[in-house]
């Protein structure tokens, strides 16, 4: 009888990592108005996780954080899934995030930051042709997700202990 | 008070002597609140990555009780007490004089004793601030949150790495002089701030 033990590799702000290897699960800690990307390939069994901050850049990418801005990280993830050997049309997307943690922030204004990249992060997978399968967006609580490349599971938990397999 | 810094790149003197001032009284005021001394083990200076700032307070996962509040007027920036739940509650004790009974779901009248605590804090800190500077500086209302230090934090993130890559923190741990509590008290200004400190040297 063989075991194996998973490999967690936090994805931190602004990150993204891309495994084929299946003891790794890939996994965004503590999300509020960020929004963690989780993409599968079911096929090649290659997964990626990007850990987006804000909606969109202005001034170009950013090597030290690539997945900063949901305009550019989300296409750059996909990039990335391709040249580990994923290809584009099997790809299985899902988000978490993209809380509202002030109350006094009125919802939807410029200050609500995890609306705005809720609308950006869908804009940009629509852009590269890719739709979102499932999502566990707002609210005003924070999440993780996992992404267990073995299987493409993908699991999100509340700081109550709340789990739910996207 | 013990000052550690890495990686500055400004006039760091100036700086450190603003938020010196800042942070005294703002454990001043925090201290009269609670009624017991409150000693400042060390105040740490830092412009590190954004994940390494959520680091200081356990890492993104770590369940924290969160007051912040943010400021505007001549400079911007955010502030933030942080601390383990059962820290918190015993703040909250000395406040009160009882610790709260629902150690997961604290009342309205207790987490208004907490936004409060924030409250005189932030206040504290930016009257210092102001004064020393001549300016005008204006506190948010405190948001007490209850959740994961990671999005939490993620709130003035967010906002500075709009700017920037890397984040100005000022991260003050303390503790009550009976090792009853203690917590950390976080700056994080916009750059605004920090270049507004340099005339201080001057």
């Amino acid at each position: 009888m063989t075991t194996s033990i998973d490999v967690n590799i936090s994805v931190g702000l602004g990150e993204i990592h891309v495994s084929g290897d299946p003891d790794a699960v890939l996994i965004c800690y503590g999300l509020g108005s960020c929004i963690a990307v989780s993409a599968f390939d079911p096929v090649a069994k290659v997964g990626a996780m990007a850990h987006i901050v804000l909606p969109v850049s202005n001034n170009g990418a950013n090597a030290l954080l690539p997945a900063k801005f949901a305009d550019r990280g989300i296409p750059l993830t996909v990039e990335k899934m391709e040249k580990a050997g994923a290809r584009r049309s099997r790809i299985v997307i899902k988000i978490a995030g993209g809380a509202k943690m002030l109350h006094g922030v009125k919802a939807g204004s410029v200050l609500d930051i995890g609306e705005r990249n809720i609308v950006a992060v869908q804009e940009a997978i629509r852009t590269i042709g890719l739709t979102i399968q499932a999502q566990d967006i707002r609210g005003d609580w924070g999440r993780c997700l996992w992404l267990y490349i073995a299987s493409g599971l993908t699991r999100v938990r509340t700081a109550e202990q709340r789990i739910i397999d996207l | 008070m013990i000052l550690n810094t890495s990686k500055p790149d400004i006039n760091l003197g100036a700086w450190e002597e603003l938020m010196k001032r800042g942070i005294t009284n703002a454990i001043a005021g925090l201290s009269q609140m609670v009624q017991k001394k409150i000693t400042v083990d060390s105040v740490l200076i830092s412009r590190i990555p954004a994940k390494e700032v959520i680091n200081l307070v356990g890492g993104p996962e770590t369940l924290i009780v969160g007051i912040y509040l943010n400021f505007s007027g001549a400079a911007n920036g955010h502030l933030m007490l942080a601390h383990r739940p059962e820290v918190a509650y015993a703040l909250l004790g000395m406040i009160l004089g009882e610790e709260p009974v629902k150690r997961d779901d604290i009342t309205d009248y207790e987490q208004s004793a907490l936004s409060e605590m924030g409250n005189i804090t932030g206040s504290f800190f930016l009257n210092a601030i102001a004064d020393t500077l001549g300016i005008t500086l204006y506190p948010s209302p405190p948001s007490v949150i209850i959740d994961m230090a990671g999005a939490i934090m993620g709130i003035a993130l967010a906002e500075i790495l709009q700017e920037c890559d890397e984040v100005m923190v000022v991260d003050t741990v303390f503790t009550t002089d009976d090792q009853s509590a203690g917590g950390r008290f976080m700056i994080m200004p916009n750059e605004s701030f920090v270049q507004l400190s340099q005339q201080y040297a001057r």
